[in-house]
């Protein structure tokens, strides 16, 4: 599983880019890009918006991995909640300029759940499994902005969480307690969808 | 434990994030209270789905992000050993064979380009060309990215693509093509210090008087990549010995490079070595329109 490389390889990994080590560059992003763009992807509802965060992100990190930062500070970081944090910041910022911006409004975003699942992998999913993925969808949009992002990352990503109050500067018991209020919230309103789909 | 105690903790239960004493007895709660255990398969089915979010990147991504980093360079095998390759978004910037560290070439690569290269994979395209052009079969052009040279340097190097594979120019005709025909000794210069040798094939120029010249490698090896692009390099030593810059044809009252293609046609009986350009008029020839002998006559 993806996961564990990530956990094995990352305490060398940053300290490989900044060394310019061959392969570093390249092993970091195919590690990382798609994490970093399916958490966008649900932070932005946007493929295009997403893929620019991705990417961005990942630049961002690499130029500070080689250049702005030395290597005892590349060898402190813990890189995942670290990548994903930028990507959050990258997020934020760009949800809250396309708010103002008149000519993308939120509405008009192009990947509601039902358009999410273009892939190839997508298209071998049964009707049910779209149908459960939709649903999840419309729980978490119920939830407000901030303790979606959580949840993503505590379901989707599978963060411990100390990652995922690193990635949100926040304390762990802070997160938990959000966490646990915000699953109860998700149960209620999947329960309600599936007694209003058996009926 | 009550259950609203057990409740707050289950998804760290779930992931196996408690202490040992804490996992004990949210173990021994489960056993004996339905609710609780509902509430913890829950937690599962939404984990699971929230799994199933995942999404892949666009295909493009990866390759996108690598060309938006700048400068970069890569270790290459190629029939000519191994190389130190670099490049961009826009181009190859820079080759040179492996004999230096990644450091030293890191270092010669920031002086010259003026960037600081990381290291990273080379896009197949890139690789597959530089190999086609070391084992002497390139045919096709690959961008190279040459914005960190003089536009006179620019403009000489990117004229040695006119130079078919299995020819050679003198470097007087190159200063004429390049519109600076006094400048033959800058030219000389810019071969030397071609960046992307073997891929502008600064090895395909020749000393006006004849032979096959220096190289910034060594003369064998640009002997070596002159056959292995089948250029006849015997024919031009020995012709470079004898004087012979040119040859005539009797039939057609054309007069070509020794090793322009058309030159190569010419039927034996037909062949006559000229020795100057004042020669070749004299004997009223005319100049080929594919290597434009011409150029030199100055």
């Amino acid at each position: 599983m993806k996961s564990a490389v990530v956990v094995e390889n990352a305490d060398n990994l940053a300290v490989a880019v900044h060394r310019n080590v061959d392969g570093a560059i390249d092993r970091l992003v195919e590690l990382y890009q798609d994490a970093l763009f399916s958490y966008a992807l649900r932070l932005l509802q946007d493929r295009f918006d997403a893929q620019e965060v991705a990417q961005d992100a990942l630049l961002r990190a690499i130029r500070a991995l080689t250049a702005r930062y030395d290597e005892e500070r590349c060898r402190d970081l813990d890189l995942r909640p670290w990548l994903f944090r930028i990507t959050r910041n990258l997020a934020y910022n760009w949800r809250r300029a396309r708010r103002y911006s008149a000519e993308v409004p939120l509405t008009e975003a192009n990947d509601g759940p039902g358009q999410s699942f273009r892939s190839q992998r997508a298209a071998e999913r049964t009707l049910d499994d779209l149908e459960q993925q939709a649903s999840m969808q419309m729980a978490l949009d119920r939830l407000s902005p901030g303790v979606r992002d959580l949840i993503l990352l505590r379901f989707m990503e599978e963060m411990s969480y100390s990652e995922i109050a690193a990635v949100v500067n926040s304390s762990e018991s802070s997160v938990r307690g959000k966490v646990f209020r915000a699953l109860r919230k998700l149960r209620k309103a999947l329960e309600k969808m599936e007694d209003r789909n058996a009926m | 434990m009550r259950c609203d105690a057990v409740s707050e903790k289950l998804d760290a239960f779930r992931t196996g994030e408690l202490g040992r004493s804490e996992l004990e007895e949210i173990t021994a709660h489960l056993a004996s209270c339905g609710s609780c255990l509902q509430e913890l398969a829950d937690i599962q089915r939404i984990a699971t789905r929230a799994r199933g979010m995942r999404a892949s990147a666009p295909e493009a991504i990866f390759e996108r992000i690598l060309m938006s980093i700048g400068d970069r360079y890569a270790e290459l095998e190629t029939d000519l050993g191994r190389m130190w390759v670099g490049f961009n978004a826009r181009g190859i910037t820079m080759v040179h064979p492996r004999a230096q560290e990644a450091k030293a070439f890191e270092d010669s690569y920031e002086k010259r380009i003026g960037r600081r290269p990381l290291r990273s994979a080379i896009p197949k395209s890139y690789a597959r060309s530089l190999q086609r052009a070391a084992a002497g079969t390139l045919l096709s052009d690959t961008p190279v990215d040459l914005s960190s040279l003089s536009p006179f340097e620019q403009k000489v190097l990117l004229l040695l693509r006119r130079i078919p594979r299995g020819e050679v120019r003198p470097y007087a005709w190159l200063a004429r093509e390049a519109g600076r025909p006094q400048a033959v000794r800058a030219v000389g210069n810019a071969m030397a210090r071609n960046p992307i040798p073997f891929l502008l094939p600064c090895h395909r120029v020749v000393p006006t008087a004849g032979g096959i010249g220096n190289y910034a490698f060594g003369s064998a090896l640009k002997r070596e990549l002159l056959l292995r692009e089948e250029a006849p390099v015997d024919e031009i030593e020995q012709l470079g010995r004898a004087g012979v810059r040119y040859v005539g044809c009797r039939s057609t009252n054309i007069y070509c490079f020794p090793t322009c293609h058309d030159a190569r046609r010419m039927r034996p009986e037909n062949r006559v070595p000229l020795r100057s350009v004042k020669e070749a008029d004299a004997a009223g020839y005319r100049p080929c329109r594919h290597c434009k002998p011409l150029a030199v006559a100055f």
